[in-house]
């Protein structure tokens, strides 16, 4: 099927045309007898990483990831009634924030649409987000990682402070922390003991998916 | 002072970062530098003066963040309170000889803007509108718009200041690390080109336009080299000390040294840049050397 991912890849990125290119592959694909999990599992979560990796080269830009993002999601919905029963394509819970402090939301919010435009269930607590608020979020969602941002260096020392407190939550164990944002780098991920670290959202697909035990 | 006679006066030179100061001065986790403008003011006044003391004439009012969209829902002091304290600590130890730039930062949700997002660009003018016009009211000298990486927003935020104030407008944008297979192709991260981003801020009235932040640190020169080619506008840059680590207690600590930093300074005034400053992790001692390199 590595046809139905360029020809998606192709189709997500452009612009203005992305929403109906895409829509008429997936239809297409439906009249061929393709089925709805193999257009998804084959088709839109590799070509998804493909967009992943060029934003993190520079090749795409933020809006690229934005309109790949609702390409897909519209397509989604559209194959999901058509999924056999267990054969859905989550790849595992991911509770997002952004760290107490900060209100910024996008590159939060460009790591959710990557992460669920790769099969992750994913559980938006917004910005701002306290240690107790994430604790909470992975309690309440039983999720299996904990992703944060950070976009000042005033705040990203929050993270230390959301890992511990995940600790003390007697959670730390369970679940798998992975941090991003502009100033962060792998060496304050390993002074915090973070279990991942992603530069951007492109790379932060491939993070999780190793954090979540699958092969990326 | 005006603005134009500083830069006909020669090369103008701005401060560096304001929230790693603040938090070497005790800033903690979690809380907002803005709000210090009214919780410590005399520490945000050491900043300043700590810049103004090492060479700066043009320094910005710690309100990065002091905007209805980007301030915490629990903010205990309004975007009123937090500029005009704001304002008030810098004039204070500028005097008339230093200019003060009043800081306007991104809304930090510039995704949200259409046609990708659904809040309306009247929500994003009018939080930009209320930060602007207090600080203009409270008499800063110019207005500094910075961090943008969206020419969208960018532009509503200039807009405002026109509209609005009878103060200078500066706009500076922030870019991202070019691909290998396009090096000289520098945009920004949300793709707006050099050429756009020139052409539409001066349509717009900018008093000069720059870059801060963002990915290019070495590179900064060869940016400025190649809007000095695209515009006669005075240019500004500020400059991050580098990429970050980090110290024992969690906090940044950014790598390049003052001479590093005082060298790209010195390459920026030659490809043409009029205002040259730090951005993130920059210090006193950097502006030192900088004002020592020029």
């Amino acid at each position: 099927m590595a046809d139905l991912k360029s020809l998606l890849v192709e189709s997500m990125l452009s612009r203005a045309d992305a929403m109906s290119r895409t829509e008429k592959i997936v239809d297409d694909a439906i009249k061929d007898g393709v089925r709805a999990d193999t257009i998804l599992n084959e088709g839109f979560l590799p070509a998804m990483t493909i967009i992943g990796d060029q934003f993190s080269e520079g090749e795409v830009y933020i809006p690229d990831v934005l309109i790949a993002a609702k390409a897909m999601q519209a397509a989604v919905d559209k194959l999901k009634p058509m999924l056999s029963g267990e054969t859905s394509i989550n790849r595992g819970t991911v509770v997002i924030g952004t760290v107490k402090g900060d209100l910024h939301d996008i590159g939060k919010n460009l790591v959710k649409y990557m992460l669920q435009g790769s099969g992750f269930n994913v559980i938006d607590l917004g910005n701002d987000v306290s240690p107790e608020q994430f604790a909470q979020g992975v309690r309440d969602n039983d999720a299996q990682i904990v992703a944060m941002s950070a976009l000042l260096t005033t705040t990203m020392g929050s993270m230390k402070d959301i890992i511990d407190g995940l600790e003390e939550a007697g959670i730390r164990e369970s679940v798998k922390t992975l941090i991003g944002g502009a100033p962060i780098t792998q060496e304050f991920a390993d002074k915090i003991k973070a279990d991942g670290y992603a530069k951007d959202a492109g790379s932060a697909v491939h993070v999780a998916m190793e954090l979540a035990g699958h092969n990326a | 002072m005006e603005i134009d006679k500083a830069i006909k006066d020669g090369i103008v030179i701005c401060d560096g970062a304001m929230g790693t100061e603040l938090q070497r001065r005790g800033l903690k986790r979690g809380e907002t530098p803005d709000s210090w403008n009214i919780t410590h003011p005399e520490q945000v006044k050491g900043v300043h003066q700590d810049y103004i003391r090492a060479g700066s004439n043009a320094i910005l009012t710690n309100t990065f963040g002091a905007s209805l969209m980007r301030l915490p829902t629990d903010s205990q002091y309004s975007v009123q309170e937090l500029n005009q304290a704001a304002v008030k600590n810098a004039r204070e130890c500028a005097g008339d000889d230093v200019l003060v730039f009043g800081d306007i930062g991104p809304s930090g949700k510039e995704d949200q803007l259409p046609p990708y997002g659904t809040e309306p660009e009247s929500n994003y003018y009018d939080s930009f509108k209320e930060q602007a016009v207090v600080l203009s009211d409270s008499g800063v000298d110019a207005i500094m718009v910075e961090t943008m990486s969206n020419l969208t927003e960018a532009k509503i935020a200039v807009k405002v200041v026109v509209e609005n104030t009878s103060k200078p407008v500066l706009c500076s944008m922030a870019f991202a690390r070019p691909p290998a297979s396009r090096p000289e192709d520098i945009r920004t991260a949300w793709g707006d080109a050099l050429s756009d981003i020139i052409k539409e801020l001066t349509e717009l009235g900018v008093s000069a336009l720059g870059s801060n932040c963002g990915d290019l640190v070495e590179e900064m020169p060869l940016l400025a080299a190649k809007m000095r080619d695209l515009t006669e506008l005075p240019l500004i840059f500020q400059v991050n000390a580098g990429r970050p680590k980090v110290d024992d207690q969690y906090r940044s600590i950014y790598s390049l040294e003052p001479e590093g930093l005082a060298e790209i300074a010195l390459q920026l005034k030659e490809a043409g840049a009029n205002i040259i400053g730090g951005c993130c992790g920059t210090t006193p001692a950097h502006i030192a050397a900088i004002r020592e390199k020029l």
